[in-house]
């Protein structure tokens, strides 16, 4: 593949951002089906990078320094490596990905002018100008908020949000986030190689996380929330409908046999085994549909009122909590003689 | 008789009088249907309005419900199934009262001042909603809704919709730094800072605001001129101490949320809310829409029932109501009564009488 007509500055761009309109139309190049083994290896390569802590000032350094072979490659592994991962039908593995992929644009777009985030936003949202202050719909910022920032803190009028510049990096990032995890490919428009090179992600992904074996439940490992939902469960009181459902979804992502998240509302005043065994398999996905209901995170559980965060809360959804600590216990224990 | 059957008898009568107004687009809504709890059953869709307005005339519900999303396969289920192509965003006031067993107007009138004050200071100030784009509904029991169709409301995620409410709560607000988060802001600001600035401005002559930080109160008092005109150009700094006043007003801006607004009905995207034109079957009141809130009054805006008599036996004793301009009561327990229908109806359905 050859570029024609394409600057090595504009080269640049696109490499850094492959997901920018300039980098479409040089995609627009790119022929699926007569794909080098190399770029499918290197492509490979970038999903496997975006599952450890990748070092984008080292990246950036070498799109800087380097020349239009590695621009390209650089360029055409971000869609090929998307198409890859959807092949996979991993969704944890895609949105590591599309993060790993957000972080690094968000941390090349410190470096750039104003004018080309101005570009890039208007790209992905509505932005207007308002004297010195960027101003974007309040649909769009909604839709792409900077994590860690609140509504209440923004200056908004009309249906109108003023931002800063680091505002808009941080939705440019969010906005690339989205449009990565909504990739969709279909099977059969692909060359079956990619079949075999999402195939060999799946074996990667085995290796760099093993599920943990979580068999019996540890109260110990559990978070504050459901820690509560627990204790609120053993008393005679009754508990209501969304800590009961909050449980059982967390039961259900977290390995615990569903004959033990049934013992836990044993105790409830209107206890009912049939019953509870008949929800905690749908929230297990064992019934009807087969699908495994999610966990509320930590958001969502603040919202309704459940949420009892403490200095040891310091992942996004309870049942990661408990993955992560239980994982930490079993590496703290000794290996069985 | 039966009361449920009695009462589904009733609302079957205006039904096939009456009819049924569909809700917008809705062939892509789900419907629910309730007479024990306000939805047994759901997953109902309509292709035709005479088919929606067939099956209330031969079904008589004493709920009805229609989904705030739109799909593109209603029925579908189980809901990933639907299709999801947007939705309304909602926002339901409920009036919670202890002073009536029947119908409390001083809470009522409580309730339509929330309302509108999301719509006045919120949807349309801050959020930038038309008039257009805003219908407020009573819900035929206790409350309004109020919905917002726009098209890039319908797109919203639930997380987006909880941030709503979070700023309508001012969640957020560093209330540790406030003095720092005000400095600047004034009257014109946008959003709680402009907020908190205008309502300042406002209460200046308020002793009980400033109780909260006497040396503000005390410098308010000894140099009235040059401390008004700091404020009013957002220069905080000039007074220490201001933190408590800025607390209680943002408690007192904050939109009364915990008690009147019902929060899973903004960001459930799968929610069913009452449908306007229907009957609502623990009070016999019409759901509709609202067009001027000031004035609207459920007990004569809302009684959409006939004036034909029947007659109920009350089962416990029951102050005087007015309903249509009519006052009917005081009822004593044990005693017959001949009323117009949408009286007996309220009454039974209340629990407060049976037919005879």
């Amino acid at each position: 593949m050859h570029n024609k007509g394409m600057l090595l500055g504009e080269l640049r761009f696109c490499a850094k951002y492959p997901f920018s309109q300039q980098a479409r139309q040089l995609l627009r190049k790119l022929d699926v089906s007569s794909v080098a083994d190399d770029l499918l290896a290197q492509s490979a390569k970038r999903v496997e990078a975006s599952l450890r802590r990748a070092d984008f000032a080292a990246k950036l350094n070498e799109i800087v320094s380097s020349q239009e072979t590695f621009l390209l490659n650089e360029t055409f592994s971000f869609p090929l490596s998307k198409m890859i991962i959807s092949l996979s039908k991993d969704g944890f593995m895609l949105k590591q990905f599309a993060r790993a992929e957000a972080e690094r644009a968000k941390y090349f777009l410190k470096f750039e002018p104003d004018e080309t985030i101005r570009e890039l936003s208007s790209q992905f949202f509505k932005l207007s100008a308002e004297g010195s202050e960027h101003v974007v719909p309040l649909t769009d910022f909604l839709r792409l908020m900077p994590k860690d920032s609140k509504l209440a803190t923004q200056s908004l009028s009309k249906g109108n949000v003023s931002v800063t510049r680091d505002a808009l990096e941080s939705m440019i990032s969010e906005a690339v986030f989205q449009s990565i995890t909504s990739t969709r490919v279909d099977e059969n428009s692909v060359p079956k190689i990619f079949t075999f090179w999402a195939n060999e992600l799946k074996k990667f992904r085995k290796t760099a996380e093993p599920d943990l074996p979580l068999g019996d439940f540890d109260m110990h490992a559990a978070p504050p929330c459901m820690r509560r939902i627990l204790s609120d469960l053993q008393s005679s009181e009754k508990v209501g409908h969304m800590p009961r459902f909050a449980l059982a979804t967390f039961c259900a992502n977290t390995h615990i046999p569903i004959d033990t998240a049934i013992d836990f509302f044993r105790k409830q005043p209107n206890w009912n085994e049939q019953k509870t065994r008949y929800h905690l398999e749908h929230a297990y996905g064992l019934k009807s549909s087969r699908v495994k209901y999610s966990c509320p995170n930590c958001v969502k559980m603040e919202s309704l009122g459940l949420c009892f965060r403490d200095e040891t809360c310091k992942w996004p959804n309870p049942a990661m909590y408990y993955k992560r600590m239980m994982a930490r216990k079993l590496a703290a224990k000794p290996a069985a003689k | 008789m039966d009361t449920r059957n009695w009462l589904k008898e009733r609302l079957g009568g205006h039904y096939s009088r009456n009819g049924v107004s569909p809700p917008p687009d809705f062939k892509k809504r789900e419907f629910g249907f309730g007479n024990e709890k306000k939805i047994d059953s759901r997953h109902y869709s309509f292709a035709e309005e005479k088919e929606l307005r067939k099956y209330f005339v031969e079904n008589a519900p004493l709920y009805a419900s229609y989904s705030v999303a739109y799909y593109e396969f209603p029925d579908a289920r189980p809901m990933p199934k639907k299709s999801f192509l947007g939705a309304d965003l909602v926002f339901e006031f409920d009036t919670e009262c202890s002073h009536s067993s029947l119908a409390c107007f001083r809470c009522m009138s409580d309730t339509k001042q929330q309302t509108f004050r999301l719509i006045d200071d919120f949807l349309k100030a801050d959020f930038g909603f038309s008039q257009k784009q805003i219908q407020v509904a009573f819900s035929g029991n206790r409350g309004f809704h109020v919905h917002v169709r726009d098209e890039s409301i319908r797109q919203v995620n639930q997380e987006a919709r909880r941030e709503i409410i979070d700023y309508l709560q001012g969640k957020g607000i560093p209330l540790d730094s406030i003095t720092d988060f005000m400095k600047g802001a004034t009257p014109d600001s946008g959003g709680w800072r402009g907020k908190l600035a205008r309502a300042l401005n406002t209460r200046l002559d308020d002793a009980d605001l400033f109780k909260a930080s006497p040396s503000l109160a005390l410098a308010l008092k000894k140099r009235p001129q040059e401390i008004r005109e700091a404020l009013s150009r957002g220069s905080y700094d000039v007074v220490r101490g201001a933190d408590n006043v800025w607390k209680r007003l943002v408690s007192d801006l904050v939109p009364r949320m915990g008690n009147d607004i019902d929060q899973s009905v903004t960001f459930d995207l799968s929610r069913l809310i009452r449908m306007p034109s229907t009957i609502h079957g623990t009070t016999g009141l019409l759901c509709c829409y609202v067009n001027d809130l000031e004035k609207f009054e459920p007990f004569k805006h809302a009684v959409a029932l006939s004036s034909a008599p029947f007659r109920v036996k009350m089962l416990r004793d029951e102050a005087s109501i007015t309903m249509k301009d009519q006052s009917f009561g005081p009822f004593e327990s044990g005693a017959d009564y001949e009323l117009p229908e949408f009286a007996a109806v309220f009454l039974v359905a209340k629990g407060a009488a049976t037919p005879l």
